[in-house]
């Protein structure tokens, strides 16, 4: 019979929910990183439009 | 097939996830919050595992999730090679990192969870070593999409490697049928019914719910990421064709 042992759970959850957090931000992170870019790029197309047009 | 076609347009899936994203987020809080209470508080101990069980709360959605992802890479995957579907990589290249996720917290918490009942934090049974290989086929599906620089010739090629590999989902899932492992055999999908008891059975339908809502919104994500990831790129070659190669910033991969 196991007695408690607890703290493999704790570790358990706590680790889950770690790697579960660290998902979360990493996906967050790349699209505001790729949001950036494609804004900036959609304004020196529109800039360059604008150039070629005058 | 209908709603296929339509989501071919990335301009339709992107409007479509737009509406998606918000109940799912909000589903995977609720659902979650709810199955973190009954898998914490309201399911029993267990008579020989004590407060050990508890573990397997979020060690099988994982498990579940991981092979789940697999399987519908390898959907996507047919998508790519036999419909040509243009959001079928998109799909694929976007659960790579959340299977491979998944696959990594089966594992970990399984060792945790065998260090208690087994005496040891691994063996080299059928059942782990099977989803071990899972976990590497991830890290080198993904490798895979980084090193080949072409996207459509990565997308044929990934495409391949997850057929092949799709051959580890049924080991996996049969392993403790075919030989004798120390992992403990099927107990929820039998074809003579669940033989986990309904205290505990129902905290963990619960909790295969939230883990599959914070899947969705995750791949939904990820898989708008990929499109925009895409359309930076399609900005940068134009910009490349008008001879402006110094507008254009780091390749965004």
């Amino acid at each position: 019979m196991i007695e408690g042992k607890i703290e493999f759970v704790i570790a358990a959850y706590l680790i889950t929910i770690f790697v579960l957090g660290g998902l979360v931000l990493f996906v967050l992170i790349d699209r505001a990183r790729i949001k950036k870019a494609l804004k900036k790029l959609e304004g020196e197309t529109a800039n360059e439009l604008k150039t070629s047009h005058e | 097939m209908g709603i296929l076609t339509k989501l071919a347009n990335p301009t339709q899936f992107l409007k479509l996830s737009d509406r998606l994203l918000p109940i799912f987020a909000t589903l995977t809080v609720i659902v979650g919050v709810w199955g973190l209470y009954l898998a914490l508080f309201v399911a029993p101990e267990d008579y020989q595992q004590a407060q050990t069980v508890r573990i397997m709360f979020i060690h099988v959605p994982s498990a579940w999730l991981a092979m789940f992802c697999y399987t519908f890479m390898a959907l996507s995957a047919l998508g790519t090679l036999v419909w040509k579907h243009p959001l079928a990589d998109v799909s694929a290249k976007a659960l790579a990192p959340l299977g491979a996720t998944f696959a990594f917290l089966t594992l970990v918490t399984g060792a945790i969870w065998g260090k208690p009942t087994w005496g040891t934090w691994w063996y080299w049974d059928a059942r782990l070593t099977s989803v071990l290989i899972l976990f590497i086929l991830y890290l080198g599906i993904i490798s895979l999409w980084h090193v080949i620089e072409e996207p459509a010739k990565a997308a044929r090629i990934t495409a391949v490697m997850i057929l092949v590999g799709f051959v580890n989902i049924p080991i996996i899932k049969f392993s403790v049928d075919w030989w004798n492992t120390l992992h403990q055999g099927a107990s929820v999908f039998r074809l003579d019914g669940p033989t986990i008891h309904s205290d505990i059975l129902f905290p963990l339908i619960v909790m295969a719910a939230a883990f599959s809502f914070f899947l969705l919104t995750l791949h939904l994500l990820a898989m708008r990421n990929e499109i925009m990831r895409r359309r930076v790129r399609s900005l940068q070659r134009r910009m490349v064709r008008n001879s402006a190669p110094d507008m254009v910033p780091q390749v965004v991969r």
